[in-house]
């Protein structure tokens, strides 16, 4: 130890052991990053989740255009039918005659 | 400080290890209160401001390049965090009164005298005899920690010391007395 040394145990910050160690553990909780609730990651990918609903939608719209015309029947429906009434040409009717 | 395991304490701190981080912190939270006191020269400002630096720190551990050089990367970021409460003048408002509720806490009358006595004393001394005195004789830093975190040559560091103590008898025993050192 060196002789010439000053004490200054008095302004030791630890010289109040449960103090001291409520403020490393303070500091330790704040120096670990927090792990991110979901939604907000959710909220900063926003811009990429609005970007693929438009592609999505987009997508979209030639299955829309390409819609069977009014008076056609669902195939799933004209299944159905025909395998409770015996309904063939509903069922015919549903795959355009293929 | 610069303990051998050092380096890859901060190399694993810096890959997202918990137990690393609180290693670090707890190796380096009262060295970074030395030296916020150095700055501030206020204790219960010098505790925010250590724990707001070095939390920040950990949180940007991947700017620290070289891990052998963490103490010093580290103390300069505290250092520059004292500057700027000292900027803000948050200090100079609560230098007045500040001791008092930190004080309440110590309920040894001699011992908060004597607390009071060594930060009038500190007052003589620049921040850098401050940091010095502080570090080496209250945490027993070597000359070769204090000259990286400092950025001096170690040779520096004794020379800062030896002033730094040689003014700080002198003012404290004009302010109690011949009983130090």
């Amino acid at each position: 130890m060196d002789d010439d040394r000053i004490d200054f145990s008095a302004l030791d910050p630890a010289r109040q052991p449960q103090r001291w160690e409520a403020l490393l553990q303070r500091t330790v909780e704040a120096s670990v990053p927090q792990p991110e609730a979901w939604w907000l990651s959710l909220g900063k990918m926003r811009l990429a989740v609005v970007g693929l609903g438009a592609v999505a939608l987009l997508a979209w719209v030639p299955l829309l255009l390409d819609a069977p015309v009014s008076g056609s029947t669902d195939p799933a429906l004209a299944l159905v039918q025909y395998s409770h009434a015996g309904d063939l040409t509903a069922l015919l009717e549903s795959t355009d005659g293929y | 400080m610069p303990e051998p395991e050092n380096s890859e304490v901060v190399l694993r701190a810096q890959r997202g290890d918990r137990k690393a981080v609180e290693a670090l912190v707890r190796r380096y939270l009262r060295p970074a209160y030395l030296v916020a006191l150095s700055v501030v020269r206020v204790p219960a400002e010098a505790e925010d401001v250590a724990q707001e630096a070095v939390a920040m720190a950990m949180q940007r551990l991947e700017d620290c390049r070289d891990p052998a050089r963490f103490s010093g990367w580290l103390m300069t970021n505290v250092r520059n965090r004292g500057l700027n409460r000292l900027a803000a003048a948050k200090v100079r408002q609560r230098h007045v009164d500040a001791v008092l509720p930190d004080e309440a806490q110590d309920s040894d009358a001699a011992r908060v005298a004597v607390r009071q006595t060594l930060l009038a004393a500190l007052e003589t001394l620049t921040p850098q005899q401050r940091e010095v005195v502080l570090l080496h004789d209250l945490e027993s830093w070597t000359h070769a920690e204090i000259a990286e975190s400092l950025g001096l040559s170690e040779v520096n560091s004794r020379q800062v010391l030896s002033v730094a103590r040689r003014t700080l008898r002198a003012k404290l025993n004009e302010l109690e007395g011949p009983t130090h050192g």
